[in-house]
């Protein structure tokens, strides 16, 4: 089980650290054209070989990771941001107007698939990233939302927030002094499940051409374009596709490991 | 021979040992209760026998049933023989049955899985067997109709399902582990009745794991007592009670027959006045244009503790007594009446007469914040003071009422995983004690704890209240333990005070049909053994 | 029973109300006038006039809410601006090969993960279950676009067992499910994975019940009590997600028919964008909300039929 903790932290460290590094360095500039050197399979110049323009396939690779795991750290950032205070103060009105009110617009938002609101966004405004962002972190509310709200609930249940209320606390200073703190393991799983959700969301929306609009290098957009060459230059496709599971994969190993090792079960056992 | 004869059973758990050298032997007709207290490796020995140990465990010894030892079984021969030649009665009768299956089917599975080499047994002839058993576990077809689903049944019924799953098939022997535990006592009452019935009618053995010595005492022929995973003792249960050789077992009857002496101190006046307090909860919609009935949760409570009194509130679960306490902490808004305290109505909002009240509760394990140090939980009611102490004045404070509930000011830096159940417990009380309030809640502060800890933490309390001038409401299932910590009881029951008056009194002499039943069906430690107990008293289970 | 279907049936009446009316707002919003978008730069005034008057723009926005609503109650979605034509018709034709799309998906997923969700539980902590939980970790991970791709690759390309892309329609019932089975299989495949995982923790879980050890207590053994008492109570959780996965598999197949080239409600819904069709993309987004609030409502019936403690009323 350890094993599944380094593999994911390594997966993603990998990954965050190739987008930081594209801030500075790449392999080969990504906005150059060059027609003499296109598809080239992978080789010892271009590691990871060339797309249709000839541009050096690591490096817009690198260059992608930047928009994927930006896109997805604010739509969780968002998802988090919105949803956890509502699902605290469900919780902590439970079974009142409130609370239902907050459900129910959790229920409905959950009626949109997240692709569904992308395109209504889409629609109106127009493709681009940041509507993507939106799309995705919308989505995430409810999510959020909704397992705050249940694990605050089986807190509220708890003799210590009894013993706090007979202290004269306030609900809302409950929730932040004893909820959540007792959450943050909860949360910090679902953050990493819903962070890779968002990196295939993000790549989803790209590849329709609602994600990110060139010239910014995205995953999604680059599988887009390698559509109609896969017979031919099949690593076009495979690439940046492989770079999209590993991502994804390393983000769920990291967030299965992380569960195992905060596990509260394992934890607060008495010795 | 015996039945049931295990012989130098050794268990361990991931190499960790439960059970060391346990040899212990069950009749025909014979009830052998084991008994000790939590974590003594009682459950692990019913587990054992019946094959279904958690994974990572390792047997020694043997565990012989009619002559063939059950560790050498493969599965599909114990298989055949749970159910059939043993049956086994679990705790919690709650969750014991699948709540998706009617009950019929599922005591009827014990019957058709186990039919397979019989011919002779019919269809019709199971059905019969069936309502048979049924009816005699205290499930009448036609009252209790089999097609019912178990969230359709009180706790008390299910269990009878549970115990009906177990006998139908009349195994030669039956495992009970803590059957009555979970459930009240004038339930407990008829669920061990029938359990010493079934032994009698169908000549079975039967080993009852319980940690209560009442229950053993009234129920057992034979006892043995478990410490750590070894007997220390065992034999006839006349002998045992009477002269106990073991300290250990000596130890177990003088707690649980433990009662504090509480000193006589002078009542003034009023603190709290409850006056025709009721709450009502509104219900499910039975019908869509229906209105919603309505649950009277409580109805017309009236009563006063006085300063420096003991109270005890007494009532089984559903009594309202839980309805009681959050009303009189303020934390849940009452429908009618009036609750004040020196005078002054208690509210939610209002910390001015709250301070004046804390309260202790039942489980030491989920009453503390895991993430916070001994001195920031402790020091938490400070929250309702205008001026709370501060720096080194604040340090003395937590000092001092770790002191006083006898841990030392040390611990209050640890985190609370560090302490045991009835240390958890006393913070509990340094908490509550900490701006000297007037009252403390106690509600069933001592339930959760293993015999000797609670006589520990009864005494601690009835210790505390002459020093710190401090009234209290003492909240129980049941009459026990009252006796030795209050100067006067309530009854509750379907909301309702039922008797009040003399804690004395009301015990030896109780006036509402109700409260005679109470005594009645709570069983009772013998006369004879331990020195201490020179006087007939209730116990119960904790 | 009939209180628990009506009280939600209420609530899906509702649901479905209030989605039509935010769907209804974010659309009036779009900048931009579709009777000038249509008519071009040049358009004369009284053109743009009889033109609006004919979509139906020259009413008060409530006005135009009404009679979208009324209309589609009566299966009217109105005209598109593009081809003035009826939506109705163009959607139903799309939904032809959408639904069918979903629903094979949907069956695929079912059929790869309850055998293997059983086999991963019933030999916890064991070489079979890792192996299975690897997998899942696996096509989790799968975006099914690109797994769509690389199944184009192998089996149309290399193998040319499959055609690449494209509908024949329905005329030949087995040239069409032929057609759909690449995509279905490519959306399927890691939707199995998460229903693959749901099934075998809810599984685990129950196993750890205490009704389940009563039932070992009986004689039962492992495989029987897994079959006979934990199967049933671990499919809550599961029909949950099974619901949920619906709607994923309907958006879904928005993306993977446009890596087939296939002519349902996704290529619909993408032309309609680029024509600024808006008419199309309100009434195909507000059918697939419509369906995915049904299917849940149908799920929540689903588990009344399971779990008797919701049918009864006390």
């Amino acid at each position: 089980m350890r094993l599944t903790l380094v593999l994911g932290a390594g997966l993603t460290a990998a990954f965050l650290g190739a987008a930081l590094l594209s801030f500075l360095w790449t392999p080969e500039p990504v906005s150059g054209v060059n027609i003499a050197a296109r598809l080239h399979p992978p080789d010892s110049v271009n590691l990871l070989g060339t797309d249709h323009f000839g541009r050096d396939i690591l490096s817009m690779i690198m260059v992608g990771a930047r928009t994927s795991l930006g896109v997805a750290v604010v739509a969780v950032a968002v998802g988090m941001g919105f949803g956890v205070p509502l699902g605290l103060w469900a919780a902590a009105r439970a079974g009142g107007w409130l609370d239902e009110i907050i459900m129910r617009g959790n229920d409905l938002i959950f009626a949109f698939p997240s692709l569904v609101i992308a395109i209504l966004i889409t629609a109106v405004f127009g493709p681009g990233a940041v509507n993507a962002i939106i799309a995705i972190g919308i989505f995430n509310i409810p999510v959020f939302a909704r397992l705050t709200r249940s694990g605050a609930l089986s807190l509220w249940q708890r003799d210590f927030i009894l013993a706090a209320r007979v202290s004269g606390k306030s609900a809302p200073r409950i929730s932040i002094e004893h909820i959540l703190p007792n959450l943050t393991n909860l949360l910090i799983v679902q953050g990493t499940i819903q962070f890779s959700l968002g990196i295939l969301a993000e790549a989803g929306l790209s590849y329709v051409g609602l994600g990110a609009q060139p010239p910014v290098p995205s995953w999604g957009r680059m599988l887009a374009e390698a559509q109609t060459m896969v017979a031919i230059a099949p690593h076009v496709a495979i690439v940046p596709g492989m770079a999209i599971v590993l991502m994804v994969l390393g983000l769920n190993l990291l967030g299965d490991g992380l569960r195992d090792a905060l596990d509260p079960r394992l934890k607060d056992r008495v010795p | 021979m015996s039945l049931l004869d295990i012989r130098a059973l050794g268990v361990t758990i991931r190499g960790i040992p439960v059970l060391h050298d346990l040899s212990l032997s069950v009749a025909r007709g014979e009830i052998v209760a084991l008994t000790g207290e939590s974590g003594s490796g009682k459950s692990m020995t019913a587990l054992a026998t019946i094959g279904l140990l958690p994974q990572g465990a390792a047997t020694s010894g043997q565990i012989l049933l009619d002559g063939t030892d059950l560790l050498t079984l493969d599965e599909a021969q114990m298989c055949a023989r749970r159910g059939n030649a043993m049956g086994m009665v679990f705790q919690e009768p709650m969750t014991a049955l699948n709540p998706l299956q009617t009950i019929g089917r599922q005591v009827g599975e014990t019957l058709r899985l186990h039919r397979a080499g019989e011919t002779s047994l019919s269809s019709a002839q199971a059905d019969a067997l069936l309502a048979e058993t049924l009816a005699r576990v205290g499930l009448p077809p036609d009252r209790v109709p089999p097609d019912r689903y178990p969230h359709q049944l009180s706790g008390g019924q299910r269990q009878r399902v549970v115990i009906a799953m177990a006998i139908i098939r009349r195994p030669a022997l039956l495992i009970a582990d803590e059957p009555t535990t979970a459930l009240d006592v004038t339930t407990q009452a008829r669920i061990l009745d029938l359990l010493k019935g079934l032994v009698t009618d169908y000549d079975m053995g039967l080993l009852m794991i319980t940690h209560d010595l009442a229950v053993v005492a009234r129920m057992a022929d034979r006892i043995a007592v478990l410490r750590k995973g070894e007997i220390v003792e065992q034999g006839a249960a006349r002998d045992v009670f009477r002269q106990a050789g073991h300290p250990y077992t000596r130890a177990l009857f003088d707690a649980s027959g433990h009662r504090a002496t509480l000193p006589k101190v002078p009542q003034r006046g009023p603190l709290l006045r409850v006056q025709d307090v009721s709450r009502d909860y509104p219900m499910r919609r039975t019908g869509l244009f229906r209105p919603r009935p309505v649950f009277q949760a409580l109805k017309g409570i009236s009563f006063d503790i006085r300063r420096g009194e003991r109270l005890g509130l007494v009532g089984e679960s559903g009594s309202g007594k839980s309805t009681l306490i959050r009303a009189i902490l303020g934390l849940d808004p009452i429908s009618g009446g009036q609750i004040t305290l020196d005078g002054r109505p208690v509210r939610a909002g209002d910390p001015a007469t709250r301070r004046h009240m804390q309260a202790v509760f039942q489980d030491p394990y989920s009453s503390f914040n895991p993430r916070h140090s001994v001195a920031r939980l402790i020091s938490e009611p400070f929250h309702l003071l205008e001026d709370p102490p501060t720096g080194a004045a604040r340090q003395a404070a937590i000092a001092e009422v770790m002191t006083a509930v006898n841990m030392s000011p040390k611990d209050a830096e640890k985190y609370i995983h560090a302490f045991s159940g009835g240390q958890r417990q006393r913070i509990a009380i340094a908490r509550a004690l900490i701006i000297r309030p007037d009252l403390i809640l106690f509600d069933e502060a001592v339930s959760a704890l293993d015999v000797r800890v609670r006589a520990q933490i009864l005494d601690l309390i009835a210790d505390l209240s002459p020093r710190y001038g401090l009234a209290y409401l003492f909240v129980r299932h049941d009459l026990s333990v009252v006796r030795g910590v209050t100067d006067r009881v309530l009854v509750m029951q379907a909301g309702e005070i039922v008797e009040q008056g003399p804690t004395g009194q009301v015990l030896e002499n109780p006036a509402h049909p109700y409260i005679r039943e109470l005594v009645d069906a709570a069983p009772r430690l013998p006369e004879f053994g331990a020195q201490a107990l020179t006087q007939q008293g209730v116990w119960d289970d904790a | 029973m009939w209180l628990f279907a009506l009280t939600r049936l209420t609530s899906l009446a509702i649901s479905l109300l209030v989605a039509s009316v935010v769907i209804f707002l974010v659309i009036e919003v779009a900048p931009g006038d579709p009777a000038s978008y249509m008519l071009g730069l040049n358009a004369q005034a009284d053109t743009l006039a009889a033109l609006r008057a004919e979509l139906g723009l020259d009413v008060s926005r409530p006005e135009r809410y009404v009679t979208w609503i009324t209309g589609m109650l009566s299966g009217d979605f109105g005209l598109s601006y593009t081809y003035r034509t009826p939506v109705s018709q163009m959607i139903a034709d799309r939904l032809w090969v959408s639904l069918p799309l979903a629903v094979y998906a949907l069956a695929l997923a079912v059929l790869i993960a309850f055998p293997a969700g059983l086999f991963a539980a019933a030999r916890r902590g064991r070489a079979g279950d890792i192996g299975v939980m690897a997998s899942t970790q696996l096509g989790i991970a799968l975006p099914n676009f690109w797994f769509a791709m690389l199944l184009v690759l192998v089996f149309a390309i290399q193998l040319r067992w499959f055609s690449a892309g494209g509908f024949p329609g329905w005329e030949s019932l087995g040239a069409g499910i032929k057609a759909l089975t690449l995509p279905a299989i490519a959306l399927a495949l890691p939707q199995a994975a998460i229903l693959t995982r749901v099934l075998r923790s809810s599984l685990l879980d129950t196993l750890d019940e205490d009704y389940i050890r009563t039932a070992r207590a009986k004689g039962l053994t492992r495989r029987q009590t897994l079959w006979r008492h934990a199967l049933r109570n671990a499919m809550i959780p599961v029909l949950t997600i099974i619901g949920l996965q619906f709607s994923f598999l309907l958006a879904g197949a928005i993306i993977i028919e446009q890596v087939f080239f296939l002519p349902g409600l996704g290529r619909l819904i993408f032309q309609s964008i680029s024509q600024r069709d808006l008419i199309v993309v309100e009434s195909v987004v507000m059918l697939l909300v419509f369906a995915v609030i049904l299917v849940n409502f149908l799920v929540d019936l689903a588990y009344a039929a399971i779990d008797p403690r919701l049918r009864t009323q006390r």
